[in-house]
């Protein structure tokens, strides 16, 4: 049934439209006593912990009355409702674009990409999404309309509880509008792929970009079935399944591009590249896709963010430990200029899934990094916490939701540390 | 009072025993240089501290608890806006000891600070790796990284590249319990909330920050830099809409009116044409091929809008010599008058010329000298109202003047601050902008951070969680220009713009 969450199934469901609505919705279900999941368009309900309770889904997806661009002042402000793909299209129709990419952008919501921070391709150039967030306007549990920030690119005035809210996966208030700084579209892109047998060298190659002269607008490093599979979708047929493949997307002028493009191949085949290709636009976003495919397709996904260099030395080392133990040969995404791995694989059985997903969990653990496990089946959320321990700053963050959400209305127990 | 000199002296050898009687600050004469921020408001400090470990930054916090004082933290007091003023006879931990580069990896692009690094420090040591520390106040000479923590410093190159915000990934903090607690890591995210991104901009009222995890990034392999000389604000300010609508970021957008061309001449002698009225600086960065394509366009929209003059620079020697007038003209307001007040506002990029026509209607009313020098790019000005300190009258006008720049600010849809913070100077200001629902979400913050702050138990008032830095960012807390017959009734706030 729609809007059902990790076995529970809401009594009700509200659609607000206007924020009148959504300030008495929230007030009427808070004083009820009751539980609320607000829902953008669904595509990551599912990260979290398993509710403690949920009585009612606050559907945003109607919530879309207002999107004012100013395109001389580079900034959006939007309702939550509104598709990250409709918002989109309308900065382009002025040349300008989202800084940041996210999953799914059909239905991908301003709310939800915010609340739960998406990721995307390009977050290895331009950062999170909670780096391009101006403003905001959030509605508490109680009904009470707030906002912090403002709608100019620069802002410093009282605490920047937008960015508090930014990643919160709406635990402490309904985002109901915020505010972007936007970037220009540039005027030419192009995507390149390389592959490589040897895979010290494809993360040397890889890094060198990330280090280098200029930041490619995304760079991932694919391992396992998806790197195959990927350089398929490229129209590239490899013999070999022991391969990884560097996907990189460049962006800027015409001659900024063409130095790009040459510098990449150039690096990659110097380096022993056993191939490469400069794709068109067609084939580069089937190829781009071809990641969120595998994304959408896994049984068990786990994002892992450190530093760039540990996330590379974790992806050997978990594949290594995995194939040994499970025979199951995992796909992972390695966004180098971020410093985030996607860890994906497909099991046969719930119980396979939460053995990988240990085995897992335990690498990651072992070193300085953060963690979320993105999708699973349930016995691995009832097995524990799908979010990194957030050590002892626990109980402020704690003290964060009680002055918030003090009858613990919005997704309780969902969030990390079972907040 | 007795009691008072007894509570300070027991603190004083309390905060000895911790750091050493030499960093133990309390003479009254020796107090005087942590007073004032190089704002208008100052307040004495009870004492003045000098730890050199976030340790004994600890120990300060859990000993001032016991005492029942209010603590301070202070880098090199140059935010402008009253933020290291120390109100309430509170304790000045000044971290300016706590200077070290506690790790760099090169590699990953990453950099451990404590927060009394001086910011222009950090770019300097990591240099020889090929990187930089990207936001840059025009203060980076003396700031410290800290104090740009408290802030949420920019900086004439964050229009691209982003404010400080952007740049951290950790923070050690000391909480009010004397707590040591790390937000974030060296990583880019982190699972729970983003304690970072609350606490980076909170002024230094939601605890001590005692180390800093930055992103650092390589240096661009070409930088161009283009100074425009224009005959009309609206001229150059034209050239800076054409610019942004042409899909450039440029590394800076700057700008300077006709007063401070004034200003800068008989100090650092750029000999710009005598009819211009104003000074365009434009940089772009990034990889040759960009920066020519930028080049070419940029010199294109300055000539269609009548630049009358074009220096440039691609060298280091040049680009200096270039940026001179711009760095240095705050220092040279001193050949027009003794003092300035400069005023930190942002308007939407496209409101820029009305807003400038405002403010000198603003100054002619008022009676006020006014120069502009500015963040072109991103929108944020800063109005340098300037004046006599010792008249008491033209230090009033002076703030009156400002008030009624920031309320034209707000009125055309901008913010109160874009990097100079709220601090003493703009609290009053704060509900041009912010509703009493908007303030008491923002002070809730500060109460889970806070709780019942023991200090409020321990001088028997009641709790308003304002462990750190009292008196400041919220409406109430101090009244700017107070010395020179500023009341609140004052500031009338003529009405407030929800920007939603």
């Amino acid at each position: 049934m729609s809007h059902s969450l990790d076995g529970f199934t809401p009594s009700s469901i509200e659609r607000p439209e206007a924020l009148d609505q959504l300030s008495k919705t929230l007030a009427v279900i808070t004083s009820a006593g009751h539980s609320a999941t607000p829902w953008g368009g669904g595509t990551r309900i599912g990260i979290g912990n398993i509710p403690t309770s949920y009585d009612t889904a606050i559907d945003l997806s109607g919530f879309t009355g207002k999107i004012e661009h100013e395109p001389g002042d580079m900034t959006v402000v939007a309702n939550a409702g509104v598709t990250i793909s409709t918002l989109n299209a309308l900065l382009a129709k002025e040349g300008q674009r989202l800084a940041f990419e996210v999953r799914n952008p059909d239905r991908a919501t301003v709310g939800g990409s915010v609340a739960s921070n998406a990721p995307g391709h390009r977050q290895s150039s331009t950062g999170g999404i909670r780096d391009w967030v101006i403003g905001m306007q959030i509605v508490l549990a109680d009904g009470t309309v707030t906002k912090s920030g403002g709608r100019v690119v620069k802002n410093v005035q009282g605490y920047e509880l937008h960015r508090l809210h930014t990643g919160a996966y709406g635990t402490l208030g309904v985002v109901s509008q915020a505010a972007f700084k936007l970037l220009p579209l540039p005027p030419e892109q192009q995507t390149v792929i390389a592959w490589f047998d040897d895979q010290e060298v494809a993360q040397e190659v890889g890094m060198s970009f990330v280090n280098g002269l200029f930041m490619p607008e995304a760079i991932s490093l694919l391992s396992g079935p998806l790197a195959s599979q990927t350089l398929e979708a490229a129209d590239e047929s490899v013999p070999t399944s022991d391969i990884w493949a560097l996907l990189i997307r460049l962006g800027g002028g015409v001659r900024s591009i063409e130095r790009q493009v040459n510098e990449v191949v150039g690096t990659a085949g110097a380096a022993g590249a056993n191939g490469y290709a400069v794709l068109n636009d067609v084939v580069a976003n089937s190829a781009w896709r071809r990641l969120d495919k595998a994304e959408s397709a896994a049984d068990l996904s786990i994002r892992m963010t450190s530093r760039p260099l540990v996330t590379l030395e974790a992806s050997d080392t978990i594949r290594t430990e995995v194939l040994n133990a499970y025979q199951s040969d995992i796909s992972t995404i390695c966004d180098l200029g971020f410093g985030a791995m996607t860890l994906l694989t497909s099991t046969s059985s719930e119980e396979e899934s939460a053995l990988i997903s240990n085995t897992i969990i335990k690498e990651i653990i072992k070193r300085p990094a953060s963690y979320v496990i993105e999708k699973c089946p349930l016995n691995v959320k009832q097995a524990g916490d799908v979010f990194s321990d957030v050590g002892n700053s626990i109980e402020l963050m704690r003290r964060i939701k009680n002055q918030y959400d003090p009858a613990n209305t919005l997704n309780p127990g969902r969030f990390a540390g079972k907040i | 009072m007795s009691t008072e000199t007894s509570v300070s002296s027991s603190l004083i050898s309390d905060l000895s025993k911790i750091v050493g009687a030499q960093y133990v600050i309390w003479k009254p004469e020796d107090l005087l240089v942590y007073e004032y921020d190089g704002s208008i408001d100052k307040a004495t400090p009870q004492a003045v501290v000098l730890p050199s470990t976030a340790n004994e930054v600890s120990q300060i916090v859990k000993i001032a608890n016991r005492h029942g004082a209010y603590i301070v933290a202070r880098g090199a007091g140059t935010s402008l806006s009253g933020g290291a003023v120390p109100l309430r006879n509170s304790v000045v931990i000044a971290l300016t000891r706590l200077t070290k580069l506690i790790e760099v990896d090169a590699e990953n692009r990453i950099a451990i600070v404590e927060p009394g690094m001086i910011n222009l420090h950090l770019s300097q040591k990591v240099s020889h790796f090929g990187l930089f520390y990207a936001p840059d106040p025009a203060s980076q000479k003396t700031c410290t990284i800290g104090g740009n923590i408290g802030e949420n410093a920019g900086g004439p190159h964050c229009l691209a590249l982003g404010v400080t915000t952007n740049h951290v990934l950790g923070l050690e903090v000391v909480l009010a319990d004397g707590s040591l607690i790390w937000f974030g890591g060296t990583q880019r995210e982190s699972a729970g909330y983003d304690l970072r991104g609350a606490f980076v901009g909170s002024e230094g009222t939601l605890g001590i920050v005692t180390k800093i995890a930055v992103r650092l990034l390589p240096k661009p392999e070409a930088i161009h830099s283009m100074l425009a000389a224009f005959t009309t604000m609206d001229a150059a300010s034209d050239t800076v809409s054409e610019i942004i609508a042409a899909g450039m970021v440029p590394s800076a957008l700057e700008m300077m009116d006709r007063k401070t061309i004034d200003a800068v001449e008989p100090f650092y002698h750029p000999g710009y044409p005598s009819e211009a009225q104003a000074v365009l600086i434009v940089e772009v960065d990034g990889l040759r091929e960009s920066v020519e394509e930028q080049t070419e366009m940029v010199l294109q929209i300055c000539n269609r809008n009548g630049a009358m003059e074009i220096r440039e620079a691609d060298d280091e020697e040049t680009r200096a010599k270039l940026w001179e007038t711009r760095k240095g003209a705050i220092g040279a307001y001193g050949s027009i008058a003794p003092t300035y007040y400069l005023v930190d506002g942002v308007v939407p990029r496209t409101k820029l010329r009305e807003v400038l026509q405002q403010v000198d209607q603003i100054a002619a009313e008022l009676e006020v000298t006014v120069a502009n020098v500015f963040h072109a790019g991103d929108g944020n000005i800063h109005p340098a109202i300037l004046f006599n300190e010792r008249n008491p009258n033209e230090v009033k006008q002076a703030i009156l003047a400002g008030a009624r720049i920031l309320e034209a600010c707000v009125a055309a849809g901008g913010a109160l601050s874009g990097e100079h913070g709220i601090g003493i100077e703009k609290q009053a200001y704060m509900p041009l902008v912010f509703n009493e629902n908007d303030l008491e979400a923002m002070a809730r913050l500060r109460t889970a951070f806070i709780g019942e702050s023991p200090v409020d138990a321990a001088i028997n008032v009641p709790s308003l969680g304002e462990r750190f830095n009292p008196g400041k960012v919220f409406p109430g807390g101090a009244i700017h220009g107070e010395a020179y017959g500023i009341t609140a009734e004052s500031f009338r706030p003529t009405g407030t713009r929800d920007w939603q």
